[in-house]
């Protein structure tokens, strides 16, 4: 089901500076429609990865909309394919993801361990060995981390990607 | 690179430091954000055989 993805094409790169976000890349694919694939790249090789149908790129909901194509599996694994591309080229490479809760005209789906993250954990478990990725998650905000285990200090390494995690997400759930 | 490849080596895993239960909390300013460490025997049971063949 998840065996093939579609194409994709880096279409463009934007650089950051003064900022834990060092460069944004964006791709895309066709498949049923077009989507764009942003791709984060943090300090320390920290890349999250992004994706959204490239009509709803001016809609606030453009990550949680569900487009009823049934071509979920494809578009998935093309992410996943941009992922391993990444990690081919930057083997140093950790990665994260928040799964969006899925917005309907009629319902609204919780943060909390959501239909996606579900399904994009059980992919990470699949694709990614955890020899080389610890894997860590966070189901009340449905995010995702594969830390890379090349750091000598993975302790240190991983609470300084959890760091920079709170500071440029602060939708993130937190504990009192 | 084909898919999967990522799973193709032998490194040796390196440990990370858990508090109980395999939860790991960070902290930054006034946040406090917990994450579960899923150990390796955990994903091997999560791991589809589907995919084995992607694990050489």
């Amino acid at each position: 089901m998840f065996d093939k993805g579609y194409k994709f094409n880096l279409i463009d790169k934007k650089s950051v500076v003064n900022s834990d976000l060092l460069t944004t890349y964006y791709y895309n694919f066709r498949g049923k429609r077009r989507y764009i694939v942003l791709v984060e790249e943090y300090i320390n090789k920290v890349f999250v990865v992004k994706f959204y149908p490239r009509a709803y790129h001016d809609s606030p909901n453009k990550y949680n909309v569900l487009v009823k194509d049934y071509d979920a599996a494809r578009v998935i694994k093309t992410s996943i394919d941009i992922m391993l591309f990444l990690f081919e080229n930057n083997p140093h490479a950790s990665f994260g993801f928040i799964a969006a809760n899925s917005i309907t005209e009629t319902q609204e789906e919780n943060k909390y361990y959501n239909k996606r993250f579900q399904i994009y954990s059980q992919l990470m478990a699949d694709f990614f060995s955890s020899e080389i990725f610890a894997h860590i998650s966070s189901e009340v905000n449905s995010a995702y981390l594969l830390v890379n285990r090349c750091h000598a200090d993975i302790d240190t390494f991983t609470d300084s990607v959890l760091k920079m995690f709170i500071r440029n997400y602060p939708d993130l759930e937190t504990e009192h | 690179m084909k898919t999967g490849d990522v799973n193709n080596t032998n490194v040796k895993p390196k440990r990370v430091l858990l508090t109980k239960r395999g939860v790991i909390t960070s902290v930054y300013g006034n946040k406090k954000v917990s994450f579960r460490y899923i150990s390796p025997s955990e994903l091997k049971g999560i791991r589809r055989a589907a995919y084995d063949y992607l694990i050489k």
